[in-house]
Parts: structure tokens; sequence; C-alpha cells
């Protein structure tokens, strides 16, 4: 019941996905396996609930956000399978040899930074940082000591003085990170 | 009117006699159909039919793709695994070992990288939602259910897929519906004439022998092949736990050994098994709105389990239906009342016929006519030693460690988490604590903003 997979991609979708994305074929095939039991409906695209409905990501702090990424590219809040795997080729570990510009260190820190930029306006305000912290820590810490916390950072990272973060300063801030291996998942063959 | 009483000449002279014999030979099968052995053999001969299917299948597979000798070999242990997640997984409750040694530290904007990445590992493969799905085959068994990309791709699989087609849909699936409807009539007669009896020993043991009788005998309307493991562990009393895939596992282990069941109140097709079965000996059927009073079953329970007469009560503590590769939270009701709980282990080979049932897609009626037009369902039934509650253990840590062992026996993963999220969300609190181990880490600093600011200066 869980396996009609692949029946509705063509040669030519997957041809066109390895292209831009660097997946193998064998694993854009798993991936739309993945995306068919995903999509209760049947309509062929993803909705929110349909990925909050996954427990692991519904009890993640970020979860909200993460669903979001998905659906910034699509109009009608719903993500077809091109753009799915668009926003996981992100993920896909950096190798020399491959040379895609989806998984690039750069666009790492990018979809890392619209984490946090909550509005899109490429710059993390104060109230951003705030608000992300806040779903990281829920009521643990009070506002206060999270108010001080999102001040200092944003001191620490800010180098034109806008009191915000833009995008060349949220990568300086992470240049010692190690961002190639915490943002990459290890799809196997 | 000549012409009418010709025909009628005809169905009862040429028609009948033939349908009778087909009848009888059917039903005497059906009945010895175990000991002659023929199940087995059936069974042995489909499993020649798949490994030629699978062979042909890496064969043709290696010419689509133009790969050489050795990829075929890998092909054999094809896995189904799209990612492989060794570092942080989110689950319903915190790993213990994390709260030692917790060195805080200053909030950097890359610690959220850690759970951006598990939220998209999540995404792409969960522990979860796979469960509540049909299992994986690595190899085509020559079903158009479980048919993922294998289309067409050689004339000799498809003419084995008609055959196979052939022969389920039109042989054995009259056969088996006349074994079914044969074998309800039986059992609703037997268990009423039980039922009229006045209590006794010799009516326990009528009871356990029509029941193992009746139950035998419908396990020939599905082709069920079971093998029965370590029986000197048999429940003769207490309570027996397994683990729940189908409805069919009552028949499974009822086929072995008389139990009494507790489980929720269903109507229509299991409604009628229920009523009948209730006749003849103490089952405990209750509804789910009352099951939220859990002190009543757990009265029940108790009566049932200290009364030394009574049949073992058969449980099954994940509450619904696991497609089978996992065992999910037991719920701790069952361990709470006590007495000797007998671990029973169930594993269906799928390649067979997919038996889980997922209550929320199917009717009971569409998953019947799904098993009976699979090739045969086959099964192992280990019978684990039993256990009993520790002294100091809490009924939560029993009913993991009961769970761990089902587990390890049947080789299914074992999990933590609840199998009512087949149908429901996770609770907040499962966020929460990932919110509070995030705080406990962070250094945050105790004064106020204008010290604060001396201080960086």
């Amino acid at each position: 019941m869980g396996n009609k997979s692949s029946l509705m991609l063509q040669e030519q979708d997957i041809r066109d996905i390895q292209a831009e994305t660097g997946f193998l074929p064998s694993q854009i095939e798993r991936l739309y396996s993945r995306f068919t039991s995903l999509d209760k409906g049947d309509s062929g695209t993803l909705s929110r609930e349909d990925f909050l409905r996954i427990p692991e990501l519904a009890i993640n702090p970020l979860g909200d956000r993460i669903v979001h990424a998905f659906f910034k590219e699509s109009e009608d809040d719903h993500v077809n399978f091109r753009q799915f795997v668009r926003v996981l080729a992100h993920f896909r570990p950096i190798k020399k040899a491959q040379d895609n510009k989806l998984n690039a260190r750069e666009e790492k820190l990018r979809f890392a930074f619209k984490m946090y930029d909550l509005d899109d306006d490429e710059r993390i305000s104060r109230e951003e940082l705030l608000a992300v912290l806040h779903m990281m820590v829920g009521e643990n810490i009070s506002d206060d000591q999270l108010n001080s916390i999102a001040e200092r950072t944003i001191l620490e990272a800010d180098r034109d003085g806008d009191q915000m973060i833009s995008f060349e300063e949220f990568c300086s801030a992470l240049e010692r990170t190690d961002v190639e291996q915490k943002m990459s998942i290890k799809f196997l063959k | 009117m000549a012409v009418v009483d010709a025909l009628a000449t005809v169905a009862l002279t040429v028609v009948i006699p033939p349908f009778l014999i087909v009848l009888v030979t059917v039903l005497v099968l059906a009945s010895l159909g175990k000991s002659l052995g023929l199940r087995q053999k059936y069974v042995q001969f489909l499993l020649k039919v798949f490994e030629f299917g699978r062979q042909r299948l890496s064969k043709n597979y290696g010419k689509a793709s133009g790969d050489e000798q050795e990829e075929e070999e890998e092909e054999d242990q094809v896995s189904r695994e799209v990612i492989c997640r060794d570092k942080l997984v989110l689950r319903p409750t915190l790993d213990k070992d994390n709260n030692e040694g917790l060195d805080t530290h200053e909030f950097e904007l890359g610690d959220c990288l850690d759970y951006i990445r598990t939220g998209m590992e999540a995404i792409v493969d969960d522990e979860v939602t796979k469960r509540f799905s049909a299992e994986e085959l690595t190899s085509w068994n020559f079903l158009t259910r479980t048919n993922c990309q294998y289309e067409f791709i050689s004339v000799r699989l498809t003419i084995f897929w008609v055959v196979g087609f052939i022969l389920r849909y039109f042989l054995l699936l009259p056969l088996r519906i006349i074994i079914l409807l044969i074998g309800m009539v039986v059992m609703v007669v037997c268990t009423y004439i039980v039922g009229c009896l006045p209590e006794s020993k010799m009516k326990h043991r009528l009871n356990s022998s029509v029941s193992v009788f009746c139950f035998d005998f419908l396990s020939g309307a599905l082709s069920l092949v079971c093998t029965y493991h370590n029986q000197e562990n048999v429940p003769r009393r207490g309570i027996c736990v397994a683990n729940h895939t189908t409805p069919i596992d009552v028949l499974v282990l009822a086929c072995d050994n008389t139990y009494d069941m507790v489980g929720q109140r269903h109507g229509g097709f299991l409604g009628i098994f229920q009523r009948a079965l209730s006749r003849a000996s103490a089952h405990i059927w209750f509804e789910r709105s009352e099951s939220k009073d859990r002190f009543a079953v757990a009265r029940r329970l108790r009566e049932h389990v200290e009364d030394p007469e009574k049949l073992p009560i058969l449980i099954f503590p994940e509450g619904t239906c696991i497609n089978n590769t996992s065992v999910m939270q037991f719920k701790k009701g069952t361990f709470e009342v006590g007495g000797i709980i007998y671990p029973v282990a169930i594993k269906y080979d799928p390649r067979f016929g997919d038996a889980f049932w997922n209550s929320s897609k199917e009717s009971m009626l569409s998953y019947i006519y799904m098993m009976m037009t699979s090739w045969a369902i086959v099964c192992d039934v280990w019978y684990l030693p039993p256990m009993t509650r520790r002294e100091g253990e809490s009924s939560i840590d029993f009913a993991n460690r009961v769970k761990a062992e089902i587990a390890r026996q049947g080789g299914l993963v074992d999990l933590v988490w609840d199998g009512g999220l087949k149908r429901s969300a996770p609770k907040i609190e499962w966020k929460q604590q990932y919110q509070q181990e995030f705080s406990r880490r962070l250094k945050v600093q105790n004064v106020n903003a204008e010290k604060k600011e001396e201080k960086t200066e």
C-alpha cells in the first residue's frame, strides 16, 4: 500500500532533477517514494500538515521554521516534488569532484540564515533573533535574559553598526563553525 | 416449461454432484490441511518461485543500468535506508546520560544548526511514520500491490504474475471464502452449544478443544502457516502479551492455545466473533471510551488473573496495529495488574502477503479481501520465558523490559514512540523537554543589562 512510487516520475524528470541538484537517480526515486508516502491526500503536493505529521519534526523546537523553508518558493502553500528535492539538495554533503551550486557552503549558510530571518528582508533584527531564541528555549529562560543574549550576539556580529545582522556578517560569525558537516545529511546510494 | 425442466435436470445432475465433491474435499482438506503438510509444501514451492523471480529481476536491472557483475551481487542486499543518522535524533524521552557533564556555553548563531539538520533528516526518513504503512520488500513477490518499479521487465515474470493472479483470484479466493463462511457458522454453533452447558471442568475442556478446532479451521481460509517455537513456555495462566500487527494475531495464537481475550469491542464482522466467543468463555471486551476509566478494566483484569480456574488472558499492550517492523510503546496498564507475564513475539513473513491492518485506511472487509488474495500468511511465533515485575521496578520500566525482550526475539526495532501517533499528534511535553535541555546548556547572565554592558566595554 505504501509502494506506489516511481509510476509518476518520468525519466526526463529524473534527469532534470539530477542535473539541478546532483542527487543520483536511485536517491531521487527513494526521495520520491518518501514524498508520496508523506502525501496523505494523494494530491501530488505536500501541505504544512503533511510535514508536521512527522512526530520527530513536530517535537523539534525549530520545526515550524524548517517547514517554512519549503514553502518560501511556492505560491499556493503547497510543495511539489521539484521544490521538495531542491530544498533537500542544500543538505547534500560537499564533495570536491561534484560541483553543484545548491549544496555549496554559501548555500548552506544562506539556508541557516533564512531560519533566523523571519520577514525575509535579508537582515536579522533583534526581534527576529529573540523570536528564534524563544522557540529554542521555550519558557525556561526569562525574557530579560533572552534579551541580553540577543543583544550580545548582535553586538558581536554586527560590523556596519546597523544593529542588525546581514548575510555577510552572519557568514563571518560562522567562519569557525564546521558548517559543511553540521548542515549535511549522509544520503546513502 | 420443458426447457426449464431440462435446465433443472442438467443443473441437478451435472453441476451439483461435482460441487458437492469439491465442497467435501475442501472441508476435509481444511480441517486436516495442516497435518497433511499441504500448506507447508505450498509455501516451500512459493519460496522457490520468489527466488527465481528475484534472480531474474537483478539480472534485468543489471542489464538496464549497464552495471558490472559485482554490483549485481550488491543488489541482493539492497538496503531500504535513504540516509544514515548517527547524531542527534529527537525522541519522546531524552537520553538520560546527556545530563552529566553539561558544560554551559554562550549562545552562538551556529547553535541551531544541529536542530535544523535533524529536522531535515526527519523529513527524509523518520522512525515513526513508516511503521504505519506496509513493510517494503527487497524483492518482488508477484503481487501488484507491492509492485513499485518492476512493471513489466521480462516476459517470463509477466507470465508468472498472470498465472499467479489466476491462481489467487479464481482458485484460492473462492475456496477461502467457502471455508471462511463454513468456519464462521461452525464457530457460532459450537460456541453456542458450549455456552449452554453449566459451569464445570468439562465445559472448560470442551471450550478449549472447540476453540482450537474452530480457529484451526478458520486458518485454512487464509492459508496460515505458523511455526511455534519454544512451546515449553506456552502460557497456562496469567497474562500473555504480544506485539500487534493485525487481528489475525488472535487467530495465530488461538490455533495453538486457548486464551481469554481483552480488547476493544467491535461491531460488524469482528463483532460476530466477539459475541460468539463470549458465549463460551469469559472474555473482556470494552469500549475505548470506557477504557479511559482504567480502574474498571484493571479491576476486571485483576479478578480474572487471580482466579486460578480461568484461562490466560491475551493482551496487546501497544493498543493499535503496527506494521511488524517494530514494537512501539507498551501501555503500562497491563503491567500494573501484577501476576506473571508471558511475552510472545509474532513475526510475519512479508513475502507471502502483507498482514498489517491499517485501520484508518482500510475497512475490515477490504482487509480480509486483501488477505484472502495474498499467497499465504506465514508467521513465526516465539513463546518467551515468563517475566514478573522486580522489586522496586516501576510498571513503565517493566513494560519496557518486556518490550525489549519481544523486540529482540522477533528481530523488530524497539521504539519508545507511542503507537497512538498513528492518529494523534505528539504531546507538547516532548518538545518542551528539548527546549529545557537547550536552555540548560546556555550560559545565561544573571546580572541585568546595565552591568553586562559595563563588562563588554
